[in-house]
């Protein structure tokens, strides 16, 4: 009799520990709630940012580089509700301003009066020939503050230090360029470095990365398939500095090449090459290569190449 | 019913729950349709290899010793990432330099890099004063790897500091000056030749800046016995940087880190 209470104790613990369990009640839960006041500004402009995935039956967001406080609530409802759009831009918006300070109480307005450079579309990208001059390097960086010093008020650090759990939460409703960005920049979500923070978040993205990584893959992610080339054997072949990701596959020269060379395919004109000789792989390594080419070329047909981790435009 | 059977069932049912949390938190929340296909053969990480690995020597010198020369021996014996580490007598394991000269012997008994950190780190847990200031200096971790190594990553975080602790209150000078220039931005600014500016140190990542932390150990190493440039040097510059107050702070400071000490 002992026995079978005691048993009946243990399946019950077992029930209420389930029915405990966030995930378990709330599937599509997302993060924890922030805080904030509702939306004052109507959706008037798109400013998502892209996945293969994302839902269609969704408003437009809120214009890029509005304050994002006032939209939290919106947004997270949305994201919610299956809206990976609204959980990327929770992302980037949040991750953005991680440790983000006011500049000085009159930043903005210091912008408008000594930032050359126009305020919207903002360019978030440096660069890419260099700065003009030590003057344009200056105004850029103001205005970069400036935007910051807009979007950012109203957010604390418990708010901001959500944004990896939004990013993930998008790529577990199915975005793509979430899975990828996910996979590929496990110290961007969780900084400092080697904090208690960034050693949790890791040993999850360990476990994690591959196969989100292989799902996009499959998805026909051209980013998908550039960091598995990468991972494979690009970055390898060239010397380069092995990436995150990278170090939680071995090299495999057949999956590499392969991968590269359906990568280079999806460039304007090259399209069409014809198959490549595989030169470099012996033999075996060749017909292997070539079997995994045909099987996975028609995956990527139509494809375009797409920046790598919108989330992530920003810090670029 | 009993109390004692009350209480049982009461501890079966708080054992129901926690087993059950538990696995719900350590399995994957996202359902995964693809799985890493067959033929993507993951890395398995260093802590995995760890915990499951036979201990190969049970005295902690032995071990040091087997790391040490293991890694004289890569400069002949090694290629591509094993030979990326060479033993600085002054300093512990440091980076190799790429056009540093050969090792004097054919193989180490160690020959792959992994075999070497696992050793190094089995070596210092057991209590090899020179293997926990050199796995505290270097944990022969690879930058790169970092994500995908993080329990080896974290095993250094939690075990370094308080290696360096025990090494300077042995008098270990080394242990002091790395630590000083680990907390000082500006350390090697302007200094040649010193070996130990090669590189920032992988103790920034756990030990974050402060001028006052560093000169309380400059300080502590030259009252040790270290008579470098560099930390003459540093003690002047930071010492003109802080407030009097600050100075006076930091020898108080130091004194009492020395009074611990047992050169």
């Amino acid at each position: 009799m002992r026995v079978v209470l005691v048993a009946g104790a243990v399946a019950l613990g077992v029930w209420a520990g389930r029915a405990m369990s966030p995930d378990v009640a709330m599937p599509e839960a997302g993060p924890a709630p922030a805080a904030s006041a509702s939306p004052r500004e109507p959706a008037s402009a798109p400013a998502a940012p892209s996945g293969v995935a994302k839902a269609a039956t969704f408003p437009a967001l809120p214009p890029a580089d509005v304050a994002i406080a006032p939209w939290i609530d919106e947004l997270t409802a949305r994201a919610r509700r299956g809206d990976t759009g609204a959980a990327m831009r929770l992302a980037a918006d949040l991750l953005r301003c991680e440790g983000w300070r006011p500049s000085a109480p009159d930043a903005a307005a210091l912008a408008t009066r000594y930032g050359r450079l126009p305020w919207q579309p903002v360019d978030y990208t440096r660069p890419a020939s260099g700065w003009t001059s030590e003057a344009h390097a200056r105004a850029w960086t103001r205005n970069r503050r400036a935007v910051l010093d807009r979007v950012c008020p109203g957010l604390d650090d418990t708010m901001t230090a959500q944004a990896g759990e939004w990013l993930l939460h998008a790529a577990r409703l199915g975005d793509t360029d979430a899975m990828v960005c996910y996979a590929i920049s496990p110290d961007a979500f969780a900084k400092p470095v080697l904090s208690d923070r960034w050693v949790q978040w890791t040993r999850r993205w360990r476990n994690e990365a591959l196969p989100m990584m292989m799902r996009a893959y499959e998805a026909g992610d051209p980013r998908a398939l550039e960091a598995l080339g990468w991972a494979y054997g690009s970055a390898r072949a060239h010397g380069l500095a092995m990436s995150p990701f990278a170090a939680l596959v071995e090299p495999d020269p057949v999956r590499g090449t392969v991968y590269g060379e359906l990568y280079m395919r999806l460039f304007p004109g090259q399209e069409d090459l014809p198959p490549p000789a595989w030169t470099g792989l012996d033999a075996s390594q060749a017909r292997e290569a070539a079997a995994l080419f045909e099987r996975e070329r028609p995956r990527f047909a139509g494809r375009t190449l797409l920046p790598p981790c919108s989330a992530l435009t920003w810090f670029r | 019913m009993g109390r004692a059977t009350l209480g049982v069932i009461g501890v079966a049912f708080l054992l129901g729950i926690g087993w059950s949390v538990t696995r719900h938190e350590n399995a994957s929340p996202l359902p995964i349709t693809a799985a890493a296909p067959s033929g993507h053969a993951e890395v398995a990480p260093v802590m995995d290899d760890v915990r499951s690995g036979p201990l190969p020597t049970k005295d902690a010198d032995t071990a040091w010793r087997r790391v040490t020369s293991s890694i004289a021996c890569l400069g002949s014996a090694g290629s591509g990432t094993v030979a990326t580490f060479v033993v600085d007598r002054s300093a512990g394991p440091m980076r190799r330099d790429p056009d540093a000269e050969g090792s004097p012997c054919e193989h180490g008994p160690l020959r792959d890099w992994r075999t070497i950190q696992r050793e190094l780190e089995r070596a210092a847990r057991l209590g090899s004063v020179e293997a926990r200031f050199a796995y505290a200096s270097d944990p022969l971790l690879l930058e790169e790897r970092r994500a995908a190594d993080v329990d080896a990553w974290a095993s250094w975080r939690e075990h370094a500091p308080g290696y360096l602790d025990e090494a300077i209150a042995r008098g270990d000078a080394r242990a002091a000056v790395l630590v000083a220039i680990t907390r000082d931005p500006a350390a090697c600014d302007g200094v040649s030749g010193d070996p130990r500016c090669r590189g920032r140190p992988a103790l920034a990542w756990i030990l974050g800046p402060d001028p006052g932390e560093a000169f309380v150990h400059y300080l502590v190493a030259r009252t040790l016995g270290d008579t470098s440039r560099l930390v003459d040097e540093r003690l002047v510059t930071l010492g003109a940087q802080l407030e009097p107050a600050e100075v006076d702070a930091a020898q108080a400071r130091a004194q009492e880190i020395l009074g611990r000490a047992r050169p």
